[in-house]
């Protein structure tokens, strides 16, 4: 329990001592998926009570307990999928600019860099103890803050797992992000085109 | 760096554990979240965020952007003068005996000396109230407010909103200065309803009374209908309007009608058969 702790840790503080660690100790992919089940669940009940005022407001319905499993189940899921699709684009991606790690690598550095997404939950649920404005401030706060925390934890673990320099690393997790955003809007142009 | 490592991985751990719970405690207990409640119980039947700020006779319900319901039972006993601000979503007043007045903007009864004060942007309200004194005038544009009275006085005035229910049993209900732009409609048990009320147009009003009396003076526009379902003793309506076309009436079928056109007015009476 202890040695889980000290990784999410250094995930968040040495990402490339940690996966160098991970690599040397030939770990399997259990504590990175650990680390993304954990933190996906928190990260969705932290939104869980925004979240669930945003859908009172245009569903006639009152806040009850199914919303947050629903809302738990749904974050879970999908930051499971979100890990995969990560791995699967910026795997490629490494590859491309030059990177020799395995795809269970890839996997284990994105994994644990799911730690990064803490801020989320901690201002999320500090949000929820105050009124609107300020909630919606930390959630901005604690948005931005897992922005940066999370290029960095992503970047320096791709640029140990794959032997580049961490510029690379970075530029590697960019490039994916923004083919991520064009996944998800092609199809949406695409249907918005054919509904006009 | 272990030690950093090890404090920062607690911090992050015990943070989405934190995250995780916090939902969960709070809809089992009900919580209002926020400020001190001394000497008063707020029973919310389903959770919602409550910022609740209490002084010496004086509460603050500010019910943030967001909610669409709030249930508020048992609780008003003992508030003197109670505020509650509701951007959206519906609002449901209880109360057993006392006087409730709910107001927005109307300064003619700033002297109350027991006050529920009310703003409220679109939703619903709901007042309940038995052997209670209840004002409302809210000079928002309110979507729906249900009232019922059983008992005591109501008085609803300088009141704008798309459909009204009021059910009036053993009470005084007046309705001054009230514009209705859908529907209203008035239930009469055994009380008094006297109304002046400008309806909008492709309005309904409903009237149903049994044993009270009821007087309405309503200023319709185009293509407004009135619906009289039942009536009682006494039961008159006078309609004022400019436009005589378009307008249907329905019912009653135990009571004659009586209409006389006179310019750009029309009267009604009503008179048991």
């Amino acid at each position: 329990m202890l040695e889980f702790v000290e990784d999410v840790g250094m995930a968040l503080i040495d990402p490339s001592t940690l996966i160098a660690t991970v690599r040397v100790e030939k770990r399997g992919l259990g504590r990175a998926l650990a680390t993304v089940l954990i933190f996906s669940l928190g990260v969705s009940m932290g939104l869980a009570v925004p979240i669930s005022l945003l859908l009172s407001r245009v569903l006639p319905m009152s806040l009850g307990l199914w919303v947050y499993a629903i809302i738990a189940v749904c974050g879970v899921l999908g930051g499971t999928l979100l890990w995969i699709l990560d791995s699967l684009i910026m795997h490629g991606l490494s590859i491309v600019f030059g990177g020799h790690g395995s795809f269970s690598d890839t996997m284990t550095a994105l994994g644990y860099a799911c730690a990064a997404t803490w801020p989320i939950a901690l201002f999320g649920s500090l949000s929820t103890l105050t009124g609107w404005l300020a909630g919606l401030a930390l959630l901005v706060i604690g948005i931005v803050i897992e922005i940066v925390w999370r290029l960095y934890s992503m970047s320096l673990a791709l640029a140990e797992t794959h032997g580049y320099r961490a510029a690379k690393g970075l530029l590697v997790v960019l490039l994916a992000r923004a083919i991520e955003v064009l996944i998800i809007m092609i199809p949406a142009l695409i249907a918005s085109a054919l509904w006009v | 760096m272990a030690r950093a490592s090890t404090v920062l991985g607690f911090v992050a751990l015990i943070s989405v554990l934190v995250a995780t719970v916090i939902p969960l405690v709070m809809y089992f207990t009900n919580a209002p979240r926020g400020d001190w409640l001394e000497n008063i119980i707020l029973r919310v039947s389903t959770w919602v965020p409550i910022k609740v700020s209490l002084w010496p006779l004086h509460i603050e319900l500010g019910i943030p952007w967001g909610e669409r319901f709030l249930v508020v039972n048992e609780s008003l006993e003992s508030i003197e003068v109670l505020r509650l601000e509701i951007e959206s979503g519906k609002l449901e007043v209880s109360k057993s005996s006392g006087t409730i007045t709910i107001y927005a903007y109307a300064p003619s009864i700033e002297e109350a000396k027991h006050l529920v004060n009310i703003e409220q942007r679109g939703g619903e309200l709901v007042v309940n109230a038995a052997n209670s004194e209840i004002y409302v005038g809210l000079s928002n544009q309110l979507h729906k407010i249900e009232l019922r009275a059983l008992g005591g006085e109501a008085i609803i005035r300088d009141l704008s909103m798309n459909e009204a229910s009021l059910e009036i049993a053993g009470s005084e209900l007046s309705l001054i200065n009230v514009s209705i732009s859908r529907s209203l409609s008035v239930s009469v048990r055994g009380g008094e309803v006297e109304a002046s009320i400008r309806a909008g147009r492709g309005s309904t009003l409903l009237l149903n009374t049994i044993g009270g009396n009821a007087k309405l003076s309503i200023l319709l526009p185009l293509n407004a209908s009135i619906c009289i379902e039942k009536h009682g003793i006494g039961c008159s309506i006078d309609i004022y309007g400019p436009y005589s076309t378009d307008l249907s009436i329905c019912g009653p079928r135990d009571v004659s009608l009586r209409i006389d056109c006179s310019g750009g007015s029309i009267s009604i009476d009503i008179e048991k058969r």
